[in-house]
């Protein structure tokens, strides 16, 4: 299948993600004929415009964010392979016998968290959190209930009383969350 | 414990031969035609035999007669009903049995006894009178089972098939459910055949299709025994899903198989074209079955929609069109049960958003109810069909049934979990894999397919009795001891507890995280599918089957945590008062010379909570003292306008020397305490699973409690750990501590000393001090103040005289949250807000007094009408 693809990647780069992302060598080749399929420009790169035009994430409410989170590391507001592939480890399942750091349970909250964290100050404050559950619940609810939902979330999770979210105390909040199961996906080889 | 066990069983016994007594006389009676009747069974109806004589042969009014054509079957029916449901009773009274040995076991043997009365009673009816019986003990029919016991049950299930977990192991389970119970029929079958032929059974004629039809109603894992075995487990719920569901799911390929097989059996040449048939109808029975599943569960839903006027027909619609849908599927001979599954989904998902709360607790409540008669029913019908003459008893292909239906699960399972493990998240374990296999119970199912069966094949009454045995053989040894097994094994248990806001938003964030994952990666995976679900369910259906004002999923656990916090904080400190009670009332007894005084200011108004002083003889002279200062203040002023929690009307001091009947005392103001928690609206609010539907109101009164500790404490160590300087939060809260607190930092620590040698010694003489127990872990027996608080509490509060009862930990909590929520207090803590009108204490004590005094609720002059008092506030929140 990624023949072709392939022969654009080289040995060494293949080695060097496997080293980092813990990705077979298969899944590598797969994800890079993904990533030049996105490709529309043959930059090398993908812009946001790349990522907006898969038409399914078009429907899902976090997929401005998701998106996101993607460019975390870039400066110039394009992701390369190296970087796509590496917010794609977030979401490898969990194997005992491999021990790899960007799938660890910590970095899956992390990234759950940056959903929420719209300015990038390491904390969810109120508006934040009223933010993310406008673009996930649907009409039928009133915005005075998701304010005093939002608010009441925040006093749930809230430990030191600032009113706001702490990656701390998220993970505190979350830590009967099956995270490890519900943030990984099965890669196809 | 024995004794009461022994008069129970008593009464259990006499009254199942009072019944079959009773019948049986009747029976005589009606054949006989009241001819002698002086037997003395018979002789309770001498009287009416007389008028029923005398009925037969004069014509003219009546003041009694005696109708037993008419009413005895529904008569005999539900005398059997009931006596199934107080065998029932009877089982949960004897604790040292059901913890050992499932339900369902203790009704099959209790069966086998009806059966052994019925058995030599209808049959000595037979010996004397030839006359024909229009009596008849209801017995196993598969008619019955089918269409009358069966669909309760399967409701039921479906309903709480309504479940993440269960979709989420959807995959797994229908492979079980399909490939699984193919494999189990395609090997059991041969492998009896073969031993058969191979001589090592001992003789038996049996045919390789009549083998194979027995195989195909031995394979299938059974959802009533599966049911009644893994709801007392309470396993985790993935496994419980994987095993509960596959029993439910395999009823297509059951039906399938076995009408294929049995035509089979009469059929002389089979062509590859009736295979191919079988193999379509295995499609059609499935998907025509869900196809009339889903019109129903639509129709309910849409029935729903516009019955805002007429809420009495919403249960109606419910059970009405469920029970239609699964008689409809057997009227084609579709699979009844999956059509009924995919009703009861429907339902769930779209048409109890319709109807209303009381509507839908009846719906649960009643399915509850028939599905657990059916359950008792049906067991005890299987213990019945054990006594009987028919017979025939193959020890050979028995025990190779047994043994061939084991080892075969075992394989299967661990073949198919090896396979799907390959593509499942989260992998089944060794230990979950074993208890799958072992879970695999046979059931009333397969019975009443071997009833069915057509007297012309030959081994009939071999296959019935077999299959009696491998239900008692899973139902007895699999069933016992699969509760140790479980513990051994260390399999996760349900979780319990309630799902926090926090929770339940991130899993939505998360499930559209991965979607949108799976979407990047073009991989069109599980979360890609259920978002797809999801939004098409949100843009269309939803539309079309919810009414536009129903609520998400959000704001509903929103509104039922906002609501239970709310009552939280207006029954709160009550809540935590019974935990003393409950010590109290049982150690009463045992402590015999204490007084009791009920201190009650002579005010008119209502108070809090009326402390009851609890102390020693010889410590009269204190007590006189605190007597005096408590009633002392010259105007008492109103702690609250509107009391929170249990009102009491305030009378005379009454002093009495309880020493004459302190226990019938006490136990009388528990009681009415009780009495009034039960009546609290809050446990009215939700009503959680429970099968047997054991303590309902115990069990809210438990969580409520707990909650409320749990916020108290979380109250107390935000108070305590806030970043705010001391001297501010000093600042801020100096009016309203000075009055709570003060004192406090003289005796606490000594307090907490103490307290810890009473909880250790159970003394009796002196109980901790309430103030204790705001600050105190939620358990009782753990005390625990954390040493920052008591700084805490020395730095902020001042010495002077406070009011050491419960009301303080409703203060304290009201302390924190003015520090924690400033703004939010009006939204959350509606109470709160009167409580702000609060000046100063009525009751003062001494310092020195504090660990003397208990805080008991006096509730002997408690006003009927009072719990529904405070629900005038609900408003607020709600």
């Amino acid at each position: 299948m990624g023949n072709k693809s392939s022969l654009m990647l080289q040995e060494q780069d293949i080695r060097d993600i496997q080293a980092e992302t813990g990705f077979l060598p298969s899944q590598i080749e797969r994800l890079y004929s993904r990533f030049t399929s996105l490709d529309k420009g043959d930059n090398g790169s993908l812009s946001r415009e790349d990522f907006l035009r898969i038409p399914e994430l078009a429907i899902n409410p976090l997929g401005d964010r998701i998106v996101h989170a993607f460019f975390k590391e870039s400066e110039d507001d394009r992701v390369n392979f190296c970087q796509f592939v590496r917010v794609l480890a977030h979401f490898r399942p969990i194997k005992r016998t491999q021990d790899n750091k960007l799938n660890a349970r910590e970095e899956k909250l992390r990234f759950a968290f940056k959903m929420y964290d719209l300015d990038d100050d390491e904390r969810i404050s109120r508006e934040e959190l009223l933010a993310v559950l406008h673009m996930m619940v649907g009409e039928n609810i009133s915005d005075e209930q998701l304010n005093s939902i939002a608010e009441r979330t925040i006093l749930e999770a809230d430990r030191d009383g600032d009113q706001m979210i702490s990656f701390e105390e998220f993970c505190t909040a979350l830590e009967r969350t099956d995270v490890e199961q519900k943030m990984s996906i099965k890669f196809l080889k | 414990m024995w004794r009461a066990w022994a008069s129970r069983a008593c009464v259990l016994v006499s009254l199942t031969l009072w019944v079959a007594g009773n019948s049986w006389a009747a029976a005589l009676e009606s054949s006989s035609h009241g001819g002698e009747g002086g037997d003395g069974n018979a002789s309770a109806h001498d009287d009416v035999n007389g008028s029923c004589h005398s009925e037969g042969h004069e014509g003219g009014i009546h003041l009694m007669s005696f109708r037993w054509h008419e009413v005895g079957v529904y008569y005999t029916v539900t005398t059997f009903v009931i006596v199934a449901g107080l065998c029932k009773v009877g089982f949960h009274q004897i604790h040292w049995l059901s913890n050992k040995i499932p339900e369902s076991c203790v009704l099959i043997i209790l069966g086998v006894l009806l059966g052994v009365v019925v058995f030599f009673t209808v049959d000595d009816g037979n010996g004397t009178s030839s006359c024909s019986f229009n009596f008849e003990v209801p017995h196993f029919t598969s008619d019955k089972f089918f269409f009358v016991l069966l669909p309760p049950i399967i409701l039921e299930s479906a309903y709480s098939l309504h479940d993440r977990a269960f979709f989420d192991n959807l995959g797994t389970v229908l492979v079980f459910a399909v490939i699984g119970t193919l494999f189990n029929i395609f090997t059991i079958g041969p492998a009896l055949y073969g031993v058969a032929q191979g001589g090592l059974m001992g003789t038996i004629a049996i045919g390789f299709t009549e083998t194979l039809v027995f195989s195909s109603l031995i394979s299938a894992v059974d959802p009533v025994a599966v049911l009644a075995i893994f709801q007392e487990l309470g396993v985790n719920k993935d496994l419980y899903f994987l095993v509960f569901g596959e029993s439910l799911l395999n009823d297509g390929v059951t039906i399938v198989v076995y009408t294929t097989l049995t035509s089979f059996v009469t059929m002389e040449v089979i062509s590859a074209g009736q295979y191919a048939l079988a193999v379509a109808s295995f499609f059609i029975v499935v998907f025509a079955g869900a196809v009339i599943g889903i019109l129903f569960g639509c129709v309910t839903a849409l029935i729903t929609k516009y019955t805002a006027e007429v809420r009495v027909v919403e249960p109606l619609a419910l059970l009405g069109l469920a029970y239609l849908c699964y008689l409809t599927a057997e009227l084609f001979h579709f699979s009844g049960i999956i059509s009924l599954i995919m009703c009861g989904l429907f339902q769930a998902n779209y048409a109890f958003q319709n109807i209303s709360q009381k509507s839908y607790t009846c719906v649960k409540y009643f399915t509850k109810m028939a599905s657990a008669t059916s359950d008792t029913i049906i067991f005890m019908f299987l213990g019945m069909a054990l006594v009987s003459k028919d017979h025939i008893w193959h020890p050979g292909f028995i025990l190779w049934t047994i043994g061939f239906c084991l080892i075969f699960r075992f394989i299967g399972v661990a073949l198919i979990t090896i396979v799907m493990n390959h593509y499942r998240m989260k992998k089944i374990g060794l230990q979950e894999q074993f208890i799958t296999a072992y879970g695999g119970l046979r059931g009333a199912v397969a019975f009443s397919l071997a009833n069915m069966l057509d007297q012309t094949i030959d081994p009939r009454r071999i296959f019935i009795t077999t299959t009696l045995m491998v239900i008692l053989f899973t139902g007895f040894i699999q069933g016992i001891s699969i509760k140790p097994l479980v513990n051994l094994l260390r399999i996760q248990k349900k979780r319990s507890d309630h799902k926090k806001l926090n929770e339940e938003i991130n899993d939505t964030a998360m499930d559209h995280i991965m979607a949108g994952v799976e979407e990047i990666l073009g991989q069109h995976g599980d979360f890609y599918l259920r978002e797809l679900i999801i939004h098409y369910n949100d843009k269309y259906l939803k539309k079309w089957f919810v009414k536009p004002c129903s609520e998400s999923k959000l704001t509903r656990l929103f509104e039922k945590i906002a609501i239970s916090e709310h009552y939280a904080h207006l029954y709160g400190p009550v809540a935590m008062i019974e935990d003393k009670v409950k010590p109290l009332v049982t150690k009463s007894s045992a402590s015999k010379r204490v007084r009791t005084i009920s201190v009650s200011p002579s005010h008119n108004d209502e108070i809090l909570l009326q402390p009851n002083l609890t102390l020693e003889d010889d410590e009269d002279d204190e007590f006189e003292e605190a007597e005096t200062k408590v009633i002392q203040p010259a105007e008492p002023v109103e702690l609250r306008r509107k009391p929170s929690y249990l009102p009491i009307r305030r009378s005379r001091v009454a002093s009495e020397s309880s020493a004459t009947e302190p226990q019938a005392q006490r136990s009388h103001d528990a009681q009415a305490l009780r009495k009034a928690f039960r009546n609290n609206p809050y446990n009215k609010l939700h009503y959680k699973y429970n099968p047997n539907l054991v303590g309902e109101e115990d069990q809210e009164l438990a969580e409520h409690l707990h909650r409320r500790h749990l916020n108290a404490r979380r109250m107390t160590r935000l108070a305590s750990c806030s970043r705010l300087p001391v001297s501010n939060i000093a600042e801020s809260l100096r009016p309203k501590t000075e009055m709570i607190f003060g004192h406090l930092e003289d005796g606490v620590a000594e307090l907490v000393q103490r307290h810890r040698e009473r909880r250790s010694t159970m003394s009796l003489r002196r109980r901790p001090p309430s103030l204790q127990a705001c600050f105190s872990s939620p358990e009782p027996g753990h005390p625990m103040v954390p040493s920052s608080i008591l700084r805490e509490l020395r730095e902020v509060s001042e010495p002077r005289s406070s009011l050491p009862d419960i009301r303080d930990c409703d203060s304290h909590s009201r302390l924190s949250a003015t520090i924690s929520m400033r703004g939010e207090r009006q939204q959350f803590f509606p109470d709160r807000s009167e409580g702000e009108k609060t000046t100063s204490p009525e009751v003062t004590f001494q310092n020195e007094k504090l660990e003397e005094l208990v805080p008991m609720v006096a509730t002997s002059n408690t006003q009927p009408s009072s719990p529904k008092k405070p629900d005038s506030e609900n408003e607020d929140v709600v």
